[in-house]
C-alpha cells in the first residue's frame, strides 16, 4: 500500500483492519526487515506482557527464547523472501520470564510497490489448551482400564498405559494406527465406532482385544464423542472394560475423574451417587433407563422419590451411612411409565483421602428375573406337604413353607432370620446334623424332634442337602422334614407288643413244660412197665410220643431263652473264647460218638460279655455244624477269629450241606428252617437265638454258604476296649 | 434202710397230672406216696402223717412253694419242722431264689424236667443223706 497516495476509501479500509487487529485476542505484531518490532496490538500486550510502548522499537528477540533465536532468523528470512510460515506450535518468552505456548503463523508484508517491508506474526496463546491436553492425558493415564481416543477417521490419537498393556503394542505404534486392528473382529469394531460417531455414544459393546502375543481379553466397549464448545466432533474417547476382572470397583469409583465417569457409565447396573443429604449427584445410563428419567432431571433430586417405598429406601440409606455398607437390600424402582422393577441394592459410603464421607455409591441390580425364579422356587417350596426349610451357611433360616409354620407354631416373619437350632429339643444334635450336611453334602433320615411354640413335640426325619451357585459356592441348605411321629408311635407299639409277647412266651413256656414233662414221664413208664403188653407197633407209637415231646421241650427251652434274651441284662464279664469254644465242641462231639467230627479251633481273641449266653452261641453254631455235616463221612469244622478295627469277628466253618445264598436272609429268623425236620431235626430257634444274643452284645451275625458245599457262620462282638453299642432296637 | 419201713413221700403240687407222674414213679420205686393239692393241704398232711420227705411245687396258687416251705420249717412241732423239703421247679432258679430257699431250710431244688431215672435216684440220695441227721420218727 503506497503511503503517500491515501484515498479516503483506502483510509477507511485501513482503519477497519486496524480495528480488527486491535480487537483480536491473538498477538499480532509486525517486525521490520532489520528485526525490530514496529507494531504491537492489544492481544500482544495480553500474551507477552509488554505494552506497545515497551515493545515497539525493541528487537524481535525480546520475546524469543534464547534457544530459538536461530530458528526465528530462518523463519524471518523465509518471510522476507515472500513466503509464509504455516501455523505451528512454538514457545515465546513472556515479560515475566516464563515460556508460553503459542500457535504461530508468519507472513510477509508488502508495500504498494510489491516490496517486502517486514513480517507479520500472529500468535495464539495455547498454554491453557495445552494444560487441558495434559490434564486429559493424565486422566486417561489415571484410568486402570484401557482408554483410547479415536479420530473421526478411526485412527488412534491417544492411548493410556493400560491400552499398551492390553494390546502389547507400544504407544508410538498405537498412535496413528487404525483402532480396529486391535480387535479380533475388525468389522464389529468398525461398526461400533461408526455408531459412536453417528449417535454420540456406545455402551457395553462387547469386543475382544487381541494382544500381540495372541492372548484374548473380552471387553465391554464404552465410548462417547468429544466436541468443542461449538459442538464440532473432534473424536471419540473410548474406555474398554476388561470383563474378566471386575475388581477394584470401589476405589475407582471414589475418583472424581473423567475415568470414574466412564466407569459409572460402563456399568450395566443402574448406579446412583448420592450425597450425604440424600440428593442424587450422579447416575449412569442404566439409571436413566430404569427410572425413565433423564440425567438432567435426576441430578439434585431426592434419591428416595424413585422407589415404591420411599421410607424403606430412606432406611436403607441410613443403614449405609451407619454401617458403611448394605448388601442385597431389596427395593422397587418406579419407572416414569409406571412400570416397577425389583432391584437389589449394594451400597457403600465413599470417602475422600482424609476419610470424610462424600456420599454413597449405590448399585442396583435388576432382580426381576431372580425374583420370578424365587417366586417359582417359593411355589415349589409351598407345594411340599412336608415341612421344608432353607438355611443359610450361618445357620439362619432363610425360608420356610406353610407346613413348617404349622409344625413350628410360629409365624413366617418370626421364623425367617432366626437360628434353626432353636426349634429342636436337642439343639446340639441338630447342629451336628447341620455340620454333617456341610461335610458330606447331604444327610438322610436324620432323626430330630421339633418343639413347637406351644410345646408340642414332633418327631421328624430330616433329609437335607446343600445348594450351590454355578461356581460351586455353598449358598445354603434345603431340608425337608418328614413327620415321623406316626412311624415312631407304631414302632413303640411294636416294641411294647413285642415285650408283651416275650413275657407271654416266657410264662407260656413254663406252663407248657410241666404237662410235657408228664406226657414224657408217663410215656416212658408205659414203655418200661408195659413192654410185655405192647406189641412192636405199640412200642413205636410210644417212642413217637416221646420224640415229639423231646422236640417240643427243646422248642420251649429255646423260646424261653429267646424271650429271656429280650429282657435279661447282659453281663459284661471277661470271656476266654478259646477255652469256651473248645469245651462246647468237646461236649457236642461226645453226644455223637458214632460220628467222625474234626473240630479245629484256631487261636481265638477273647471277648467281654455274658458267658452263659455266649456259650449258647457256640453251642448253637457248633451243633448246627455237626448236624449239617451229618451226611459227610468226615465232618470238618473250623473255628477262628479275626480282629477288626473295633470288633472281633468269630466264625464257624463247616463242610456240610450248606445253603443257597438266596435264603441267607431267612437263616436267622425265628422258627425259620431251610431243611425239613425229617432231614435235620431242630426247632428253627437256634440261629434266631444266636442273632439275639450277639445283637444284645452289640455285635452282628451273618453267614455265607453254597448249596452242597458247606457254610460259614460269622458273628462279631465289640472289642474289649471299645465302647459297646446299643445292639437292641427297642432298648436304649 | 429196711424193707419193711417204707419211706413216705408227700408230693404237694396243684397240677394233678404232675402229682400223678411223680407219684407213679415213686410208687414204682417202692415208696409210699402221699398227695397234697396245695400249700395248706400239704401242711395239714405233713403235720398229721409226718412223711420222710416233702416234694413241694414252687408255683402254686394261694400259697406258693416258698411260703409253704417257710411255714413247714418253722412249724412248732420239731418233727414236722425237720422233715426235709425238696422244691420242684419247672425252670432254673436264680441264685437269689436258691439262697432264699436254702435259708428257709429247703434241702435242694429239682427241675421237673429231669428224667425219670434221675428223679428217683436223686430222691433216694436225698433220703440217705437226711436220714443220718433227721431225728427218728419213732
Amino acid at each position: 500500500m503506497p503511503k503517500n497516495d491515501v484515498s479516503p476509501a483506502l483510509t477507511a479500509e485501513a482503519n477497519f483492519y486496524a480495528a480488527v487487529v486491535e480487537s483480536s485476542d491473538d498477538a499480532i505484531i509486525e517486525i521490520s526487515l532489520d528485526a525490530i518490532i514496529v507494531k504491537w496490538n492489544k492481544g500482544a500486550e495480553q500474551i507477552y506482557g509488554y505494552t506497545a510502548k515497551e515493545a515497539i522499537g525493541q528487537p524481535a528477540s525480546l520475546i524469543i527464547p534464547k534457544d530459538r533465536a536461530g530458528k526465528i532468523s530462518k523463519s524471518l528470512a523465509v518471510t522476507q523472501k515472500g513466503e509464509s510460515v504455516a501455523n505451528h506450535e512454538t514457545q515465546r518468552l513472556h515479560k515475566n520470564g516464563k515460556l508460553i505456548d503459542v500457535s504461530l503463523r508468519m507472513s510477509p508484508i508488502w508495500d504498494a510497490s510489491e516490496k517486502i517491508i517486514g513480517t507479520a506474526t500472529i500468535a495464539r496463546d495455547i498454554t491453557e489448551s495445552k494444560k487441558a491436553l495434559f490434564y486429559a492425558r493424565s486422566v486417561i493415564e489415571a484410568g486402570l482400564d484401557p482408554m483410547i481416543t479415536i479420530s473421526p477417521e478411526g485412527k488412534v490419537t491417544d492411548v493410556n498405559e493400560a491400552t499398551v498393556h492390553i494390546t502389547g503394542v507400544p504407544r508410538e505404534k498405537l498412535i496413528g494406527s487404525d483402532f480396529m486392528n486391535y480387535f479380533t473382529d475388525k468389522e464389529e469394531a468398525l461398526q461400533g465406532n461408526q455408531q459412536v460417531f453417528k449417535e454420540g455414544f456406545i455402551r457395553e459393546y462387547p469386543l475382544t482385544i487381541r494382544h500381540i502375543s495372541g492372548a484374548l481379553t473380552d471387553v465391554l466397549y464404552n465410548a462417547s464423542v468429544y466436541k468443542d464448545d461449538k459442538g464440532n466432533v473432534f473424536g471419540a474417547i473410548a474406555a474398554v472394560r476388561d470383563i474378566t476382572d471386575r475388581k477394584k470397583v470401589d476405589e475407582q469409583l471414589h475418583e472424581t475423574s473423567a475415568y470414574a465417569r466412564s466407569f459409572v457409565e460402563a456399568s450395566l447396573d443402574p448406579l446412583f451417587i448420592i450425597s450425604p443429604e440424600g440428593k442424587i449427584t450422579g447416575v449412569n445410563h442404566a439409571t436413566e433407563e430404569i427410572t425413565g428419567v433423564t440425567r438432567e432431571w435426576l441430578i439434585d433430586t431426592d434419591f428416595f422419590t424413585y422407589f415404591t417405598e420411599p421410607r424403606k429406601a430412606r432406611d436403607g440409606y441410613r443403614q449405609v451411612l451407619k454401617k458403611g455398607e448394605v448388601r442385597d437390600y431389596p427395593l422397587s424402582i418406579h419407572h416414569a411409565s409406571g412400570n416397577i422393577t425389583d432391584v437389589s441394592f449394594n451400597a457403600s459410603v465413599y470417602k475422600d483421602a482424609i476419610g470424610k464421607v462424600h456420599g454413597i455409591f449405590a448399585m442396583a441390580r435388576d432382580v426381576t428375573d431372580t425374583k420370578q425364579l424365587s417366586l417359582y422356587s417359593r411355589s415349589l417350596i409351598e407345594a411340599s406337604l412336608d415341612p421344608l426349610i432353607t438355611i443359610s451357611p450361618e445357620g439362619k433360616i432363610m425360608d420356610v413353607n406353610e407346613a413348617t409354620i404349622r409344625i413350628f407354631g410360629v409365624s413366617r416373619e418370626k421364623i425367617i432370620g432366626t437360628d434353626f437350632l432353636n426349634y429342636f429339643t436337642e439343639p446340639q444334635k441338630a447342629r451336628e446334623g447341620y455340620e454333617q450336611i456341610f461335610k458330606e453334602g447331604s444327610i438322610a433320615d436324620y432323626p430330630l424332634t421339633i418343639k413347637s411354640l406351644d410345646g408340642k413335640l414332633t418327631d421328624v426325619l430330616y433329609n437335607a442337602s446343600v445348594y450351590k451357585d454355578d461356581k460351586g459356592n455353598v449358598l445354603g441348605v434345603t431340608g425337608v422334614a418328614r413327620d415321623n411321629t406316626k412311624v415312631k408311635k407304631a414302632t413303640e407299639e411294636i416294641a411294647s407288643t413285642s415285650k408283651e409277647m416275650e413275657a407271654f412266651s416266657g410264662s407260656a413256656s413254663h406252663d407248657l413244660r410241666a404237662p410235657l414233662r408228664v406226657i414224657d414221664g408217663f410215656a416212658q413208664m408205659l414203655v418200661e412197665d408195659y413192654a410185655d403188653k405192647l406189641d412192636d407197633q405199640g412200642k413205636e407209637i410210644v417212642t413217637n410220643i416221646r420224640t415229639s415231646a423231646a422236640q417240643m421241650r427243646k422248642l420251649i427251652d429255646d423260646l424261653l431263652v429267646f424271650s429271656r434274651l429280650g429282657s435279661q441284662e447282659i453281663k459284661k464279664e471277661y470271656v476266654a473264647m478259646g477255652p469256651l469254644a473248645t469245651e462246647v465242641c468237646a461236649e457236642l462231639k461226645q453226644a455223637v460218638p458214632k460220628r467222625n467230627v474234626a473240630c479245629t479251633i484256631q487261636k481265638l481273641s477273647d471277648s467281654r460279655g455274658d458267658k452263659d449266653t455266649l456259650r449258647l452261641v457256640w453251642t448253637n453254631l457248633l451243633s448246627n455244624a455237626i448236624k449239617y455235616t451229618g451226611p459227610r463221612e468226615q465232618a470238618v469244622i473250623e473255628v477262628g477269629s479275626k480282629d477288626e478295627k473295633e470288633s472281633i469277628t468269630y466264625y464257624v466253618k463247616d463242610n456240610g450241606v450248606g445253603f443257597d445264598m438266596k435264603d441267607v436272609s431267612k437263616l436267622f429268623n425265628v422258627f425259620e428252617r431251610l431243611h425239613g425236620v425229617e432231614e435235620f431235626e431242630g426247632t428253627g430257634m437256634g440261629l434266631a437265638n444266636v442273632k439275639r444274643i450277639v445283637e444284645r452284645h452289640g455285635g452282628t451275625v451273618w453267614a455265607e454258604g453254597k448249596f452242597g458245599e458247606g457254610a460259614t457262620f460269622y458273628f462279631s462282638l465289640p472289642k474289649i476296649n471299645s465302647a459297646p453299642k446299643t445292639g437292641h432296637l427297642w432298648r436304649k | 434202710m429196711a424193707e419193711i419201713t417204707l419211706k413216705h413221700i408227700l408230693i404237694v403240687d396243684d397240677d394233678p397230672t404232675t402229682r400223678r407222674l411223680f407219684g407213679s414213679l415213686l410208687a414204682r420205686a417202692g415208696f409210699e406216696v402221699l398227695y397234697g393239692k396245695d400249700g395248706n393241704e400239704g401242711r395239714e398232711m405233713a403235720r398229721r402223717l409226718r412223711p420222710d420227705l416233702i416234694l413241694l411245687d414252687l408255683h402254686m396258687p394261694v400259697m406258693d412253694g416258698m411260703e409253704t416251705a417257710d411255714r413247714l420249717t418253722h412249724d412248732p412241732d420239731p418233727l414236722v419242722a425237720h422233715i426235709p423239703i425238696v422244691l420242684l421247679t419247672s425252670e432254673d432258679l436264680s441264685i437269689e431264689a436258691q439262697k432264699a430257699a436254702k435259708e428257709l431250710g429247703v434241702v435242694e431244688y429239682m427241675q421237673k424236667g429231669v428224667s425219670n431215672e434221675e428223679f428217683i435216684e436223686r430222691v433216694k440220695k436225698i433220703l440217705e443223706t437226711t436220714q443220718k441227721t433227721a431225728p427218728s420218727a419213732e
